[in-house]
């Protein structure tokens, strides 16, 4: 699902720093970006809180974005490139997703293949997207690598 | 020494950083911990599920709170003493 230029992410659209000012000013029911999600239509990631949403993921797994784009060569910002893994999630999830995880919430995942700048795939993800159906929106997203890592047992 | 943190996320299963981490670097966890540790991980993280309310933000009373937050101490304990020559554990109970 991914593609790189060079050692840089090709993730549009880039995330609007002004948006994102709007979430660091507190208010949380912005959407910073929206997508099509399979079985769901229109979803929302909004700036949120500390429990779900854009700020949930950037206090829980900034690092963890990060170092995986690191790993790949760098150049990115974590957050365009997350946005882009729960885009290719939510849009064109692997079969069999996206599953019920209960209490109204579902996870989609999705390959994202990270290239070098031979366009050979160095590493994949199975990044962990979970969303509130009832909410329609995003409320956490994390960079597994082997596996996304939910399951409605 | 990598650092591994013990939290759970919405829909998270196994409560451990290291899902998040590349294949050759991930910990060989069967020669590490014991199956009784591993099934108290799993069945952590499913507590969380199962009794953490975004809508609300509660756990659905104090009781459930207070024994998540103290098994998540014990976990790290026995953690640290299985574990702790090889990787930094760290708990964070966020909820």
């Amino acid at each position: 699902m991914g593609t790189g230029v060079g050692s840089r992410w090709v993730a549009h659209p880039n995330l609007d720093p002004g948006t994102i000012g709007l979430c660091n000013a507190g208010f949380g029911d912005v959407s910073v970006q929206n997508f099509q999600a399979k079985n769901l239509g229109k979803i929302d990631l909004f700036c949120g809180d500390s429990a779900s949403g854009y700020v949930h993921i950037r206090t829980r797994h900034q690092n963890d974005w990060q170092t995986v784009i690191n790993q790949a060569g760098g150049g990115a910002l974590w957050d365009d490139f997350m946005v882009y893994a729960v885009n290719g999630s939510v849009s064109a999830p692997s079969p069999g997703y996206p599953v019920n995880i209960g209490n109204n919430k579902w996870c989609y995942s999705t390959p994202v293949q990270i290239k070098n700048t031979q366009g050979v795939v160095t590493k994949t993800l199975h990044p962990t997207v979970i969303v509130s159906v009832n909410n329609k929106k995003v409320i956490t997203a994390f960079p597994t690598t082997t596996a996304p890592n939910c399951s409605g047992d | 020494m990598r650092e591994i943190v013990l939290s759970v996320d919405w829909g998270q299963t196994w409560p451990l950083s290291d899902v998040m981490w590349f294949e050759e670097d991930r910990p060989d966890w069967q020669t590490l911990i014991s199956p009784d540790l591993t099934d108290r991980l799993l069945a952590w993280a499913k507590y969380f599920n199962t009794h953490a309310d975004l809508d609300s933000g509660t756990f659905g009373g104090e009781d459930y709170r207070k024994w998540f937050d103290l098994e998540g101490v014990a976990l790290l304990n026995e953690l640290h003493a299985a574990a702790g020559a090889h990787y930094r554990f760290k708990l964070e109970l966020w909820f």
